[in-house]
């Protein structure tokens, strides 16, 4: 009987240990449902140790580049300022980093769609040779000898690291990574109204670019050739890489509007610089409209409305989240513990 | 005291657990008539194939029903396996579509087995690496035969085993070489077409006991 009730003890204290924290998501009504079935499920410990992993260097190949190094939550999870990606050892992708956000609406990843689980997609980054360049046994081995990560596995599936552990919690990092408070969206709420510019923006937006950008979401998620030529150097023929079909050519998974302000430059290999340029490229000024999938041009007056009505997209709550920036306590202290 | 009780309900609730019957799996890999029992390979008409690695999952199902511990991961190097199942099984050669599709599990299917594309997602369901030697060349081969995106690639339901007591997967990789040698196909790392169509070659190739 002793016995039993020392073990009892064991087996709660281990449960204890394990609490469940639900996620506390915040999706307003005008949203559709999310795609992803896991983030009804989201744990404030599985969470939190995705977030470490996400911003934690030490798993590159060089203990320089994490995650968080091409997708900063200060450019809602993009690396602005960079037309191409930067890796271990001064490397250098062919593709910008898309920014991350209202990822549990997605069903499919990465420019090309090469992933079609979250779960499953971190591990892309983490193994390819200009990103982190890492192996999987090097991050289980970080993980099994490193204090923080025993603790905060322990804490989160109540079990010892396993890499597909790992992946899960950082797939529920990003799917708690939900941006839905722009000025659009208090909009929706009836808290807000658009100016008459905005306005005439909305409108300019919903003739010519709802079709592949509708709201509230502002992406089909699907794949489309927006008539940009092929980069010479970089000969990224996106899905079709994938797919190895001719009709996939070309295409590539159609973006987000969401936080433009933070994400620049745009487009897949991050060719231009700013908004007047992609829409220029979408309505030549010369009138030529080219490969462009537009019917008509858009008027110069009406380019400007459209940036009005685009900017009230972004969401500074989603950018200054303090739950998605670097988990400074929880690093810096194990650094130094690490060191001493 | 509650949490006491609570505590023993959750003991007696794992002692009355099904754990299944241990069986033992072993992987026999020949080319036609010749066993290879190393990393090595064996002659194969005047050529000489040296097969360096081949890997591949087996999963096992009951009723219809599987999960991530009734997959197997075999190979040359390590041959012999135990899983542990209920009663009278299907085998399957490859990882299920539904597991598959779902992502990352642990056990045999963790990534960290280096059967796991990362470049697109989905399980690798079977390795084959070696190289051929005749007298004017040698050409290595490289075949990663998986994903999650075609049918005919697998997974393919290979036999039913009643006893449940042993396994033994007989791989005969001469239908797939000899196919590869005839083609001149000699590396395959991706989805499509011509995986599906080696994929056939090894499915031809085993059987289980």
């Amino acid at each position: 009987m002793k016995s039993v009730i020392t073990l009892s003890f064991l087996l709660l204290t281990l449960w204890s240990f394990q609490s469940t924290i639900p996620y506390n998501r915040n999706i307003p009504d005008h949203f559709p449902a999310p795609k992803s079935e896991r983030i009804s499920n989201l744990d404030s410990h599985t969470v939190e140790l995705g977030r470490v992993l996400f911003f934690d260097p030490q798993f590159s190949a060089d203990q320089l580049v994490s995650c968080a190094s091409c997708h900063s939550p200060y450019h809602s999870f993009a690396h602005t300022d960079h037309r191409l990606s930067h890796g271990a050892f001064d490397s250098i992708g062919r593709r910008n980093a898309p920014a991350l956000f209202n990822l549990a609406w997605q069903e499919i990843f990465m420019h090309d769609g090469a992933a079609h689980n979250l779960q499953a997609q971190s591990l892309a980054p983490l193994t390819s040779a200009t990103e982190m360049a890492t192996t999987l046994n090097h991050i289980q081995t970080i993980m099994n000898t490193n204090i923080l990560y025993l603790n905060l596995f322990r804490e989160a599936f109540g079990t010892e690291p396993t890499i597909p552990k790992a992946l899960e919690a950082l797939e529920a990092f990003q799917l708690s990574l939900i941006s839905v408070e722009s000025k659009y969206d208090r909009v929706q709420n009836g808290i807000e109204k658009f100016t008459d510019q905005e306005l005439e923006g909305f409108k300019v937006f919903e003739e010519n670019c709802a079709n592949c950008h509708p709201p509230p979401l502002f992406s089909t998620y699907e794949f489309a050739s927006n008539g940009l030529p092929i980069d010479s150097n970089l000969f990224d023929l996106g899905r079709y890489e994938q797919t190895r079909k001719d009709g996939d050519s070309m295409q590539f998974k159609v973006p987000s509007l969401r936080n433009l302000r933070y994400t620049y430059p745009y487009m897949h290999d991050g060719r231009f610089n700013s908004l007047r340029k992609v829409l220029d490229h979408y309505s030549p000024r010369n009138g030529n409209m080219g490969n462009s999938p537009l019917k008509t041009p858009i008027a110069e007056d009406d380019k400007s409305d459209l940036i009005a009505f685009l900017k009230t997209l972004n969401d500074p709550n989603f950018i200054f989240n303090p739950n998605h920036q670097f988990p400074k306590w929880t690093l810096t202290n194990n650094a130094i513990q690490n060191e001493n | 005291m509650l949490r006491y009780a609570i505590g023993v309900l959750l003991l007696m609730f794992n002692s009355t657990k099904s754990i299944g019957q241990e069986i033992d799996c072993q992987l026999r890999a020949s080319l036609s008539d010749h066993t290879i029992d190393t990393i090595y390979g064996n002659p194969y008409g005047e050529s000489i194939v040296f097969v360096k690695k081949l890997k591949f999952y087996i999963h096992t199902a009951h009723n219809g029903q599987t999960s991530p511990e009734r997959a197997l991961l075999l190979s040359l190097k390590n041959p012999r396996q135990t899983i542990s199942i209920d009663g009278p099984f299907q085998v399957y050669l490859g990882v299920d579509s539904t597991l598959n599709y779902d992502g990352i599990h642990e056990g045999a299917l963790d990534p960290i087995n280096n059967m796991y594309w990362t470049w697109q997602t989905g399980y690798i369901h079977c390795k084959l690496e070696g190289y051929i030697l005749n007298q004017s060349a040698k050409r290595s081969f490289e075949f990663h035969i998986g994903g999650y995106s075609t049918k005919d690639s697998g997974p393919f339901w290979i036999g039913q085993k009643s006893d449940g007591k042993s396994l033994e997967v007989q791989f005969d990789l001469y239908p797939a070489i000899e196919w590869a040698s005839k083609n001149e196909v000699f590396r395959i790392t991706s989805p499509g077409k011509i995986s599906d169509e080696m994929a056939q070659f090894f499915r031809k190739g085993i059987t289980v006991l």
